[in-house]
C-alpha cells in the first residue's frame, strides 16, 4: 500500500533555462491506476522521475516544492528503499537492463540481487515472473538476441519481480505486438486488484482506460486537467481543446458532434444510429 | 519492382529469422508488415537492406539480384528508417545530420534550399543546433525520416516509425506518407499501428513464426475475419464501425465520411 504526492512541485534541469514542471499538486492514492497523457516534451517522463525520486536522487536541478511517499518526504527515504517500493520501468528497455548479462534469467535475478534478495528468494521469484509473462522459452537466450518488442517485455519483468508496491510505466507499449499488449492489459488488470498504484505514461490510451481511475493531461510542463476519464475528456469537448482523445471519440468526432467521450463499440453504435445522413 | 524468392535467414547462434519468405512488391505500392514481436518482421527488412546476408533466397530490384551488393551499393535505391533512432545517429547536430544525407548532391543552392525544406517539413527547424540526443524519440525518429527525404532514393523502408510517437507526430508523418506516395516512391513499412497502416498503406503482409502467413490487400485482409486474427490483431477501429453500422467496409477517413454523406 503506497500513496504518492507531489505539491506546488516545480523542476529544473541542471544547466536548464526553463522549468519542465511546473507547479504540480498531485495525489496518487493507494491502489489506484492513474494515466498520464500529453505531447512530446510535455514533461511526462520527468514526472515519472520525480514519482519515483529518480528527481532528486540522480538527476539533479532546482527543485521547488514537495514529493511524499506515505506522507514522509523524499529526502527522508534511501534511493534504494525507494527503489522497492517503487518501481519504474523506463522508455527504452536498453536503459532498463543491465546488459552485463548473458542470459534473461541471469538479467531477472540481478534485478533481485540488486536490491539484496537471498538466492532461494531470487529463484522463486524469477520463476513466478517468468510464468507470468510467459518468457519460458527465451530465459536462456541473451538478451543481444532478442526483438526490441521481447526486449520491452522483458524490462518490465526485472521490475515485476521485485513486487513492488508502486509501479511507474514509461510507455511501456510503444514496441509490443497486439497479443504482448492485451497480455500487459491483464497483468496491470491483476496488480490494480492487488492493491498496487500504478501510473501509466502512454500514447497507447486506448488499450488501458477501461483500468484508469485518475487521468492527468500534461501540457508544457503544467497539468492541464485532471479527473476520472469521463469527466476530462467530456471537460475537453465541450470546450474543443486540442488534445488526444480516444480513438472512438476521434473517429465519431468527424462525422458528428459529441458531448460526451464515447469508449466502447455499443455507445459508438447508439450515437451512430442518431447519426443522420447528410449530403 | 522488388521481387524476392525464397528468402531464409538464421542467426549465427542457430536462431530462425525468417523462413522462405517470397514476394513481390510492385514500384510505387505501398506495404506494411506486421506480426507479432520477434516473428521475424525486423530480420526480414534487414536483409533488404543488406544488413543482414541471407543464406538462402534471392532478392531481385529491377531484374537485377541484389544478394551481392554491399549496404552502400543498395543504399543508392533503398533508404531506412530504424527502429531505435539512436542506432542511426552520429552527428552533433541535427542540422550536419540531414547534410550528411544530402552530401552527395552537387548543387550548392539545392543543398541549402532541402536542408531548409526537410527541416520544415519534419517540424525540426526550431531545433536544428541541438545535438540529436537531447530531442525527444519523436523528434529523432523526423531526423531519420528528414535523412531518407534528403536521399530521396526510390524505395524508402520504415522500422515501427509511429512507435513511441504521440498524435501529433503521427499525423506528421501521415502526411510525409501521402507525400511520399504522390511522389511514386515505394514505402515499406513494419508497424503494429492497424490505425495507421488501414488509412495509408494499400498491401500487407503478415509474417508469424518466421513465415510469411498473408500477402495481398489491407482491405482484402479486413474482408476475411480469419486473417488479421492469425497475428493476433483487431479490425481497425474505422473498419469495424462501418461493417457495424452500414454493412460497408472503409479503412480510411475519406471512405467514412463518405459513407454518412449516403442517402
Amino acid at each position: 500500500m503506497a500513496q504518492l504526492e507531489l505539491s506546488n512541485f516545480s523542476f529544473r534541469y541542471q544547466g536548464s533555462q526553463d522549468y519542465v514542471l511546473k507547479d504540480i499538486n498531485l495525489t496518487l492514492k493507494s491502489g489506484q491506476f492513474t494515466l498520464i497523457n500529453g505531447l512530446d516534451g510535455a514533461g511526462k517522463t520527468t514526472l515519472g522521475y520525480a514519482l519515483k525520486g529518480i528527481i532528486p536522487h540522480v538527476f539533479e536541478g532546482t527543485l521547488l516544492g514537495e514529493q511524499r511517499l506515505n506522507h514522509k518526504v523524499f529526502q527522508e527515504y534511501t534511493h534504494q528503499e525507494l527503489t522497492k517500493i517503487i518501481g519504474y520501468c523506463f522508455q527504452n528497455p536498453w536503459t532498463q537492463l543491465s546488459m552485463i548479462k548473458s542470459t534473461l534469467e541471469e538479467e531477472l535475478s540481478f534485478s533481485c540481487e540488486n536490491v539484496g534478495y537471498a538466492l532461494e528468494e531470487t529463484r522463486f521469484r524469477v520463476k513466478a515472473i517468468v510464468r507470468l509473462l510467459d518468457l519460458s522459452h527465451l530465459i536462456h537466450k541473451n538478451p543481444i538476441h532478442l526483438s526490441l518488442g521481447q526486449l520491452q517485455t522483458i524490462a518490465l519483468g526485472t521490475i515485476l519481480v521485485l513486487d513492488p508496491d508502486v509501479l511507474i510505466l514509461d510507455e511501456p507499449t510503444s514496441q509490443l505486438d497486439p497479443l504482448t499488449r492485451r497480455r500487459l492489459f491483464n497483468h496491470l488488470s491483476d496488480l490494480k486488484k492487488q492493491g498496487k498504484t500504478i501510473i501509466l505514461i502512454e500514447h497507447n490510451i486506448d488499450d488501458f482506460l477501461e483500468l484508469v481511475d485518475h487521468l492527468v493531461l500534461l501540457e508544457k510542463g503544467s497539468i492541464l486537467d485532471q479527473g476520472s476519464v469521463i469527466d476530462v475528456y467530456t471537460r475537453s469537448l465541450s470546450i474543443g481543446r486540442d488534445i488526444q482523445y480516444p480513438s472512438l471519440t476521434a473517429l465519431l468526432s468527424t462525422i458528428t458532434s459529441l458531448d460526451k467521450p464515447i469508449l466502447n463499440d455499443n455507445d459508438a453504435l447508439t450515437i451512430l444510429k442518431g447519426v443522420k445522413s447528410h449530403d | 519492382m522488388i521481387k524476392i524468392e525464397h528468402l531464409s535467414y538464421h542467426y549465427s547462434n542457430g536462431e530462425q529469422g525468417i523462413n522462405d519468405i517470397s514476394i513481390e512488391i510492385n514500384s510505387s505500392t505501398s506495404l506494411a508488415i506486421i506480426g507479432p514481436n520477434g516473428s521475424g518482421k525486423s530480420t526480414f527488412i534487414k536483409c533488404l537492406m543488406g544488413i543482414l546476408k541471407p543464406q538462402r533466397g534471392s532478392i531481385i530490384l529491377n531484374n537485377q539480384n541484389i544478394n551481392k551488393l554491399s549496404i552502400t551499393q543498395r543504399s543508392q535505391h533503398i533508404g531506412f528508417v530504424f527502429q531505435d533512432p539512436k542506432e542511426q545517429l552520429f552527428k552533433s547536430t541535427i542540422e550536419q545530420e540531414i547534410r550528411f544525407a544530402l552530401r552527395k548532391r552537387k548543387d550548392q543552392k539545392d543543398i541549402e534550399s532541402q536542408v531548409e525544406t526537410i527541416l520544415e517539413c519534419c517540424s525540426l527547424t526550431s531545433h536544428r543546433s541541438k545535438h540529436p540526443y537531447d530531442v525527444s524519440i519523436t523528434q529523432q525518429k523526423f531526423i531519420l525520416i528528414g535523412c531518407a527525404l534528403g536521399m530521396n532514393q526510390d524505395i524508402i523502408i520504415m522500422d515501427e516509425p509511429t512507435s513511441g510517437m504521440d498524435y501529433k507526430g503521427i499525423k506528421q508523418l501521415a502526411k510525409i506518407v501521402e507525400f511520399l506516395k504522390k511522389e511514386k516512391k515505394t514505402i515499406i513499412m513494419v508497424s503494429h499501428d492497424l490505425d495507421f497502416i488501414s488509412e495509408h498503406f494499400e498491401n500487407v503482409m503478415i509474417i508469424n513464426h518466421h513465415q510469411c502467413i498473408y500477402q495481398g490487400t489491407f482491405k482484402d485482409a479486413c474482408r476475411d475475419e480469419t486473417v488479421l486474427s492469425q497475428g493476433e490483431y483487431k479490425l481497425p477501429d474505422i473498419a469495424r464501425l462501418s461493417l457495424m453500422a452500414k454493412h460497408q467496409l472503409c479503412t480510411t477517413h475519406q471512405e467514412w465520411i463518405e459513407l454518412w454523406k449516403k442517402r
